[in-house]
């Protein structure tokens, strides 16, 4: 009878904790879960970030305020970023002079490559690696061409998930200019 | 006998000729030397698999980088052999990598921070579930001979009181089927 009235409690405090263990276990996975399925931001402040530029220099993105930012996340390898390129780069060089500043942000890809790509296109706004994917994950992005574009007071205004045409791009930035 | 002037003139051609020899010597052998160099320094196939077996795809899920043929693992695989061409280290090309597309790429969390739990979970979880065994096995063991009830013909051996009644109400039922 001792025994028994021994082993009872042990084995009830051993079933709570292997209860209490698996719902720790199952909230962490939860927790998980939540937060990747946390989507871009398609509103309020962008976040912020530091680019090491390709020509050597760094941009940040807060200390572009007062500008309409144009923040295109492209890689080498991808086909519609191809596709894109031209329009963004003639539509850069329609308005860097009008408050405009846009920002190549190259993800997963390789240094060569993507300097190829942008003499391929002769592109000439500042362009630097996502060092570590870091700032794709910040704007949670979940792959090429993504684009966001940013009022001048430093919030996202519109995510565009796929290659941008010049009059489409050109439409956006008169909008946020007019502001 | 050759004319003074004739003399002079010969001998001020040969230490021009000797440059342009020595010069010409000079440039092929640091050419074959540096092709020796360039030969030297070219990674082989199965140098940069090995590099590539360790690493993962940074935009695949759980792909090695060595089985991977999309045009970033093959950009990647070109960037490891122009890295150990130029005398870098496996593990210095890892860092690289990391660098560039984050831990993704060591296909396994860091282990820092959060992550940490990742690497201690499953040996808690195992941990616990064989000290979970032990201890049963231990009670088990302990109460056995207590409960025992001898050795009965057919098996009967150990069989709890309950089970006996309830063995008998199903004898019973089955009798009044019949």
């Amino acid at each position: 009878m001792s025994e028994q009235t021994t082993t009872k409690p042990r084995t009830t405090r051993a079933f709570v904790i292997t209860v209490l263990a698996v719902f720790v276990f199952l909230g962490i996975l939860a927790a998980g879960l939540v937060l990747r399925r946390q989507d871009r931001p398609h509103e309020g402040p962008a976040p912020d970030f530091t680019l090491q530029l390709f020509d050597g220099g760094t941009l940040q993105l807060s200390q572009l305020r007062g500008n309409v930012v144009v923040v295109n996340f492209w890689a080498s390898w991808c086909q519609p970023c191809k596709d894109e390129a031209p329009d963004l780069e003639r539509t850069w060089r329609r308005y860097k002079d009008k408050g405009v500043v846009f920002v190549g942000v190259n993800w997963s890809d390789t240094e060569s490559k993507a300097l190829n790509y942008i003499k391929e296109f002769q592109i000439t706004y500042p362009n630097g690696p996502d060092l570590g994917r870091r700032i794709g994950q910040r704007y949670r992005i979940q792959g090429v061409p993504e684009t966001f574009i940013i009022d001048k007071e430093g919030n996202v205004r519109h995510v565009i998930i796929r290659p941008l045409s010049e009059d489409e791009l050109t439409g956006y930035i008169e909008q946020l200019l007019a502001e | 006998m050759i004319p003074e002037n004739h003399m002079s003139s010969r001998n001020a051609i040969k230490p021009s000729t000797k440059f342009i020899v020595s010069t010409l010597t000079l440039l092929l052998i640091l050419t074959l030397f540096g092709n020796f160099i360039a030969i030297a320094a070219t990674p082989t196939p199965n140098e940069v698999e090995a590099v590539a077996r360790t690493l993962y795809c940074p935009l695949c899920v759980g792909q090695r980088l060595d089985a991977c043929e999309i045009p970033l693992c093959i950009d990647m695989k070109r960037e490891i052999a122009e890295q150990l061409a130029q005398g870098r280290t496996p593990e210095e090309i890892r860092q690289y990598f990391v660098a560039q597309y984050g831990p993704v790429v060591l296909g396994e969390p860091p282990r820092k921070g959060f992550n940490w739990l990742a690497w201690v979970i499953p040996f808690l979880v195992l941990a616990g579930a064989a000290a979970f065994v032990l201890i049963r096995v231990r009670q088990w063991s302990s109460t056995q001979p207590a409960t025992a009830g001898g050795t009965g013909p057919e098996g009967t051996a150990g069989t709890e009181p309950e089970e006996d009644e309830y063995t008998r109400q199903v004898e019973r039922e089955l009798a009044e089927w019949e």
